[in-house]
């Protein structure tokens, strides 16, 4: 079913070292993501979560195995080639958010826009309006990051990640470093986005509630995928 | 999914880069000027060097006037005035003008120099030669009181309204045959050739000239204008055909042209040094931005994760280092403009005594291409400081990266280093080779960079050779405090080791400078210490180029030897000549110099004749200085054969000696030998013996009672004469000292600008510090520590640099370069001067910083981002 899918994974291998001082990140993980699908990646800390993440974005190459996203195999594609597709059709969101300290709201929204050719006002109306759609106010556009607080901060962080109008969003714990009432605002923004323009979300999170707004959750233990369904809200709402 | 298509990235925007810089501009402000302090040392140099050669070729030029050519033996050589008829007769001649170009001065304190001009007056197709007429032509009241008055004198307007004289006023001049008064006849306006020299001119006529300052009917030139339609060249060639041996027949674009070479490799040693600022400078910011992009890895991780290509991050960090070096050009030239005003007579009295010329009045003229050099050296400096780091930087691993902010990115492989280290060596060993085998300074000016590059490679095995002893050895010493800052050293190897790679750089140059500078003065001192060891040295008080003092008739000889208590004297004379292409001097004594060691006798190097100081006295001989001996390839036992003015003069060499009168060559002859072929009967030193049991002070007194007065003497002993040419090289080497103090400021901006640094980036770390219950003194105290750490580290570089560099340059490339040979004295007292200098900026440039540590607040400094 690769075709209509978002993420391919096939028999993906991370491993680190050599020899006996080898140590595996991932191991053999096959994952099949459908476009549109609200996917949750759940698992300890130092299950694999983040390499996964990495392997999908082509932030980082598998030791084995295959990994496609939107039909393109990472592989077979150069460092620049994929740079581009980042840039154009798959948005990152951080666990640290990684907001430049030196930016305004508005510019840290707006730059991964500059890099795709538009001009510094039109990045900046764009920006302008992707943030309204996160929430942010308009009097914290023009501060810097480190004026706001760390929901509001997570929130530009989704506004550049959402500003390409990407096709993919990645999100390594993006309610990491929240408070509970901060992160479920977060993810109740990102299950808005799924839902209302079909955007595949790939969540990766330690938190059973918030791997309950996916669609899907998978687990990973020890690099291994050990378990792999629906989850009980997408249950009772198909029910 | 489309299709990923190629994009566009804004090449020639500059708002990533300046969102990037804000917030940094305080910590960035030293860099910047750093940079500048480069540029302008760049351009300062080369607008003062432009200037200076100038001065000099505007002279030569001025004084030429319409002449095309001119005819002379040598600087001061005298010869027939009837040469100038012949030359009047060859074809294409439309006018040879006999002349004397002397110098006297002016008898109150001052000593004001005045160039003579001895000209035919009433030949009125001469004096308009050189444009020297008033606005109704040269017109004297009275020719004839002119001509029958050889007292009679022009002065130029500019210089009789300076004193305060009118025509019919009185001038008392000191002449070489004594003190004389002249009459002022008539005044000259300021222009052609009463331009130069500020207006110190003087016009005599001819006769009058030759007798106070060459001899009846001996001039020392004749210029010549070429008619009209003809060539020059074939001209000179016709008139060289015709004249006596010994005299030679110039353009005076050759006069420019030899001026030019000989001075261009001081200005090449003055533009070496200039560039070590930029190097200096480049080596700060070098420093400084790959901190920085280090410290912002985690950003260009972040960018290269949201999908910005490689060379995209590459540029971006490129443009933030084009910005820097774009606003320290802008700061550097004005700066560089406003520097070179205060060093430009520095730099021209290093010229005028170095070559033994007059200091021309010099301005300096800002020229496009001295501001071009200076601007495209800038921003090179900083395109090339961050190449590397950016690099770097971008091709780092994105996902390792962004969970590494805080910790140093490993740098380049460690391998690939160590083979650019072999390298550096092997090429410094190569060149150093090529050096002494070809004997061309261009390779020792290639050893001196790469030796520089040595230094700041060496840096970083340094600082791993000694964090592993340093540890434990510093927490004995200095307690923890001592500890951590031992422990930032090894954690920050790479930054810790820019930064002393730049103290060992910049302070290496100042430790180089000096210790020429030294060597220089030392060996002169050793030089003429044995070689003058009479009771006194009588000379002219007026200089009258560059350090050679004005020359004196030799009846002050004679006049000398009549006191009551002189047992004997000899005189010594100076003159530039010229042989084998191009300048040496001549330094001629009188034979009781070498008969008698009393009055001292020159040290010898090497063999020599066996009966050296007989054949020398007999004139049969010659010794020739070390440096004369390499640049001409002559060794004992040779044969040289000298055009004189009287024929040519083959001499035997006896030996060679150590002399610094000229940087190409000295022949050491006796007078009476020298006064035979070039008719010169002055002197410039006159060596005193006292009689036994005679009183030397009383003697002194008597002779200066005498003569002092209708000379203008100083009357020295051996050492305060030794110590007055020490003063000169002294003099020489100011400018040197000036532009070592530019660079060692630039250096310890540098040092503060780190210092300052690694206290912003540590912030958190700090902070946590503090949080942890650290009190603030040992904080304040940590980074006192870190400070007097990276000078020692610095030191020690600089120690092995300067020291390498100077014996380079003593042993090989200033010989090669500039043509003196000297022998290796190392500067210890400034060595020490340089180390306790570094250790109080040190401690200087770390005191703010740590009192900004110590006042931390724990809380604020957590949350800093």
């Amino acid at each position: 079913m690769e075709h209509g899918s978002a993420v391919v994974l096939e028999r993906v291998s991370k491993c680190y070292g050599n020899g006996p001082q080898t140590a595996c990140a991932l191991t053999d993980i096959s994952l099949e993501v459908p476009a549109g699908e609200f996917l949750a990646v759940m698992g300890p800390s130092g299950s694999g979560k983040t390499t996964m993440l990495n392997l999908i974005a082509g932030i980082d190459a598998p030791s084995s195995g295959r990994v496609a996203v939107g039909g393109h195999d990472l592989a077979s594609l150069s460092d620049d080639a994929r740079s581009d597709l980042r840039l154009q059709q798959i948005g990152f969101v951080f666990q640290t958010f990684n907001l430049f300290p030196t930016f305004t709201v508005e510019e840290n929204v707006a730059w991964p826009l500059e890099f795709l050719g538009m001009g510094g006002r039109a990045a900046l109306a764009r920006a302008a309006a992707v943030l309204d759609q996160v929430g942010v106010q308009v009097a914290a556009r023009t501060r810097r990051p480190g004026d706001l607080s760390g929901g509001e901060q997570q929130r530009v962080a989704i506004a550049r990640a959402l500003v390409i109008q990407p096709r993919l969003v990645l999100a390594d714990e993006p309610t990491g470093n929240l408070d509970s009432r901060t992160g479920q605002a977060i993810l109740d923004l990102l299950r808005e986005l799924n839902r209302a323009t079909q955007l595949t979300v790939i969540l990766v999170t330690h938190s059973p509630v918030a791997a309950s707004y996916g669609h899907r959750v998978v687990e990973l233990r020890d690099g291994r995928i050990v378990r792999e369904g629906s989850s009980p809200a997408s249950e009772t709402a198909a029910g | 999914m489309s299709r990923v298509v190629t994009l566009r990235t804004p090449a020639y925007s500059f708002r990533i880069p300046l969102r990037f810089l804000r917030g940094s501009y305080t910590r960035l402000a030293l860099t910047v000027i750093a940079l500048a302090s480069g540029v302008a040392l760049v351009c300062a140099i080369d607008l003062v060097n432009r200037a200076v050669l100038r001065g000099f070729v505007e002279v030569i030029d001025t004084m030429a006037g319409r002449a095309a050519l001119q005819v002379r033996a040598g600087e001061g050589g005298l010869f027939p005035e009837s040469v100038a008829a012949t030359v009047s007769a060859v074809p294409g001649v439309e006018l040879a003008v006999p002349l004397v170009s002397a110098s006297a001065f002016t008898a109150e304190d001052s000593g004001e120099l005045l160039t003579i001009h001895g000209v035919d007056i009433t030949n009125d197709r001469a004096v308009r030669v050189y444009d020297a007429r008033d606005q109704g032509g040269l017109v004297l009241d009275d020719p004839l009181v002119f001509l029958s008055q050889p007292d009679s004198i022009v002065l130029t307007r500019a210089f009789a309204e300076r004193r305060g004289l009118a025509v019919d006023d009185q001038l008392s001049l000191v002449t070489p045959t004594g003190q004389r008064r002249f009459t002022i006849r008539a005044l000259l306006e300021p222009q052609g050739v009463a331009r130069v020299y500020g207006g110190n001119l003087a016009v005599m006529d001819l006769y009058a000239a030759e007798k106070a300052f060459t001899r009846p009917e001996y001039i020392n030139r004749v210029d010549v204008v070429v008619e009209r339609g003809d060539e020059v060249a074939r001209v000179a060639d016709a008139i060289a055909a015709v004249l006596p041996a010994g005299l030679r027949v110039e353009a005076p674009f050759q006069r420019k042209a030899d001026l030019h070479k000989v001075m261009h490799s001081l200005q090449l040693f003055l533009q070496g040094v200039g560039s070590l600022g930029v190097v200096a400078g480049f080596l700060i910011a070098f420093n400084r931005l790959a901190t920085l992009f280090e410290l912002r890895a985690w950003q260009l991780g972040v960018m290269r994760a949201v999908g910005v290509r490689e060379g995209a991050v590459r540029r971006e960090l490129m443009k933030e280092s084009l910005l820097l070096g774009a606003v320290g050009v802008a700061i550097g030239i004005p700066l560089g403009i406003g520097l070179a005003r205060p060093l430009l007579p520095v730099i021209a009295a290093t010229m005028a005594v170095a070559y033994k010329q007059v200091a021309p009045d010099a301005e300096v003229m800002v020229s496009a291409s001295s501001l071009a050099l200076a601007a495209a050296l800038g921003l090179g400096a900083a395109l090339l400081a961050a190449a590397l780091p950016a690099r770097r930087m971008a091709a780092l691993g994105m996902a390792a990266t962004i969970r590494g902010r805080g910790v140093e990115q490993p740098g380049v492989s460690r391998k690939s280093v160590w083979v650019l280290r072999g390298l550096v060596v092997a090429g410094i060993v190569a060149c150093v080779s090529l050096q002494s085998v070809t004997r061309s300074a261009t390779w020792g000016l290639v050893a001196t960079g790469l030796i520089a590059a040595a230094t700041a490679l060496a840096s970083r095995p340094l600082v791993q050779l000694v964090s592993g002893p340093l540890l434990p050895g510093l927490r004995w010493v200095g307690g923890p405090s001592a500890r951590f800052a031992a422990a930032a050293l090894v954690h920050n190897p790479r930054r810790m080791a820019l930064t002393a790679g730049t103290l060992g750089v910049g302070l290496g140059t100042v430790l180089f400078l000096w210790m020429l500078a030294r060597s220089f003065e030392q060996s002169v001192i050793d030089g003429l210490g044995g070689a003058m060891r009479a009771d006194l040295a009588v000379t002219s008080s007026n200089i009258e180029a560059g350090f050679m003092e004005a020359p004196i008739d030799d009846t002050l000889a004679a006049e000398v030897r009549a006191i009551p208590g002189v047992k004997a004297v000899a005189g010594e004379r100076v003159t530039d000549w010229h042989h084998g292409g191009g300048p040496i001097a001549i330094d001629a004594f009188d034979p009781g110099y070498f008969t008698d060691p009393a009055f001292g006798q020159l040290p010898l190097l090497g063999r020599h004749a066996p009966d050296v100081w007989d054949a020398m006295a007999r004139g049969e001989a010659v010794i020739v200085s070390s440096n004369f001996a390499l640049h001409l390839g002559v060794d004992v036992g040779d044969t040289i054969t000298l055009e004189t003015p009287s024929g040519p003069l083959p001499l035997r060499v006896a030996g060679t000696t150590m002399v610094f009168i000229s940087p190409r060559g000295t022949i050491e002859m006796g007078r009476t030998l020298y006064e035979r072929f070039w008719h010169d009967r002055q002197i410039n030193h006159l060596f005193v013996q006292a009689a036994p049991g005679a009183d030397v002070a009383a003697l002194r007194a008597t002779i200066a009672q005498r003569l002092g007065r209708a000379y203008r003497l100083r009357i020295l002993s051996s050492r305060e004469l030794i110590d007055f040419f020490a003063g000169q090289v002294r003099r020489a080497f100011a400018g040197l000292h000036i532009l070592a103090g530019m660079v060692l400021v630039v250096v310890l901006v540098g040092m503060a600008d780190t210092l300052a640094a690694g206290v912003a980036e540590r912030t958190r770390e700090l902070g946590a510090i503090r949080a942890l219950g650290v009190r603030r003194r040992y904080l304040r105290r940590m980074v006192l520590f870190e400070g007097m750490l990276l000078g020692a580290l610095g030191l020690g570089l600089a120690l092995a640099a300067g020291l390498a560099l100077g014996t380079l340059w003593v042993d090989a490339t200033f010989p090669y370069l500039l043509g003196w040979t000297l022998e290796r004295h190392i500067p210890y007292w400034q060595a020490a001067l340089v180390a306790m200098i570094t250790a109080v900026v040190c401690l200087a440039a770390a005191l703010v910083p740590a009192h900004r540590a110590a006042r931390l607040d724990p809380a604020m400094a957590l949350r800093y981002e």
